[in-house]
């Protein structure tokens, strides 16, 4: 019995030692945005509330927090000011609508984009209009590349009204598992581990309602990333693995 | 009474002088946290009886409708109250309807307070109770609260309208903005860090109407608002 316990322990300590990223102990929000967020296509229709095929999905914004790994900066340091800019989120099939009796989801998937965060003074971040425009994203890109990566998968999902196609709510996902990678920037040594850039997922509330969105957008985005970061096995050996499983 | 179509005048054209906005409503407060359910009458999350809650952290207000001292002091919210009272389904999303509820913003000193803690399986020692020491700030009832549930993978969102009735920062809002509404995206799963026993993740924000609109006119049409 006691032989048999020995060889499963030994069994499960084999796995740990084969697999070397094998849990995700740092993970949850690194970067927040909110009000000052926003969103717009190429190719969106008001009045059918949907997406055409091949729209580009953009959106830039200026951050309010940084947790985890990030939070020794302060995004609201007076004079200096950390904005995103998302954009080349294309979306192959556009929206899709899925009904029900009273309300109905407009479901739209965006592969292929890209996100890059900056560091710049002064605070002159400006929306605008119609974007893209004098100030977007030129307002948001200016400064030093705080951090760059990609975002491979993107899905607005958006609950209206059957009958007047009016807003209800939304949310926008990046995907689980989350693939978003890190690709550069100043930051990116404190997105990593074992050398390796973090996973990360780009989430939050979408908010469609007219009177919340400026003109030419299409959206209020209120969102996040979510670091997901992998901790690296510990190297050992069979006699400290055996060591461990005696007395 | 001369005089008084005088001040009329003079106010009217002061509204004239005013630009325009572009959109109505205005930010009043972020926020970012976990969800729950208690009562959990049935397993799984969005069953008919259950009872939705959020805590959280404020994140950042609207310093012309509250004042927020981020550097000594921790702002936590919270939803409660609402039980899912009918449902809608459009496979594979499921619509969630709740009786009024209530949500609340609180005040606590980092120096002194108590610090927040989520804890796991909520209710627990410490959440809610960490959340809602400290001072009520603001606080109001929620109705039509709505939640969209995506079955295949557990995200959502919510949206409900607020009308804030109580807390000690009330009285800053202006009465026209006292009836606000709130949205939500809800996420499940990998990196979202949902301590063990919370449903989603949760990021959001409050919205307040804004300030009238002043609308464009003529002399004339001012004038014509005083003749019989």
């Amino acid at each position: 019995m006691t032989r048999r316990l020995l060889r499963l322990a030994l069994t499960a300590a084999l796995f740990v030692v084969a697999v070397p990223v094998s849990a995700f102990a740092q993970t949850g929000t690194v970067i927040d945005w909110g009000p000052d967020s926003y969103a717009w296509e190429t190719s969106y229709n008001a009045a059918t509330f949907r997406s055409n095929a091949g729209s580009v999905l953009s959106a830039v914004g200026v951050i309010n927090g940084f947790l985890g790994p990030l939070s020794s900066i302060n995004p609201n340091t007076p004079g200096t000011e950390y904005t995103y800019y998302l954009t080349g989120l294309t979306t192959a099939a556009g929206t899709v609508v899925t009904a029900g009796p009273t309300l109905s989801v407009y479901k739209t998937i965006y592969t292929g984009g890209t996100i890059q965060i900056w560091q710049g003074s002064p605070r002159n971040a400006a929306f605008g209009t119609n974007p893209p425009n004098g100030t977007v994203p030129s307002t948001f890109t200016d400064g030093s590349l705080f951090l760059a990566g990609t975002v491979p998968t993107f899905t607005v999902t958006v609950t209206r009204l059957n009958s007047n196609g009016s807003y209800v709510n939304g949310n926008a996902d990046g995907g689980d598992p989350p693939n978003g990678l890190w690709t550069g920037g100043s930051a990116l040594a404190l997105v990593s581990a074992g050398g390796n850039p973090c996973p990360f997922r780009i989430t939050g509330g979408w908010d469609m309602r007219p009177a919340d969105v400026l003109a030419g957008y299409v959206s209020q985005y209120d969102g996040k990333i979510d670091l997901n970061c992998p901790t690296p096995a510990l190297p050992s050996t069979w006699g400290k693995i055996k060591s461990s499983y005696r007395d | 009474m001369r005089m008084r179509n005088y001040f009329v005048l003079m106010a009217l054209a002061a509204a004239l002088t005013l630009p325009a906005r572009a959109f109505a409503d205005q930010f009043l407060a972020d926020f970012r946290g976990f969800d729950y359910e208690d009562p959990n009458n049935t397993p799984g999350f969005g069953n008919l009886g259950d009872g939705y809650n959020s805590l959280g952290d404020v994140t950042q207000v609207n310093p012309a409708l509250l004042t927020a001292d981020f550097t000594n002091n921790q702002y936590t919210y919270q939803f409660k109250d609402l039980a899912a009272i009918a449902n809608e389904s459009a496979p594979p999303f499921l619509f969630l309807f709740y009786s009024p509820g209530r949500f609340r913003i609180f005040e606590d000193a980092i120096s002194g307070g108590t610090n927040r803690d989520y804890g796991v399986n909520p209710p627990n020692a410490t959440a809610p109770s960490t959340f809602t020491d400290g001072t009520l700030i603001l606080g109001g009832q929620v109705t039509n609260f709505i939640l969209t549930l995506d079955l295949t993978n557990n995200n959502g969102s919510f949206n409900g309208d607020i009308t804030f009735d109580e807390g000690t920062q009330q009285g800053s809002i202006p009465a026209a903005s006292l009836n606000g509404w709130t949205f939500a995206g809800l996420t499940s799963g990998g990196g979202t860090g949902t301590p063990e026993g919370y449903a989603h993740q949760v990021d959001g924000e409050i919205r307040v109407p804004g300030p009238v609109p002043a609308g464009t006119t003529s002399w004339g049409k001012v004038k014509n608002l005083y003749r019989r």
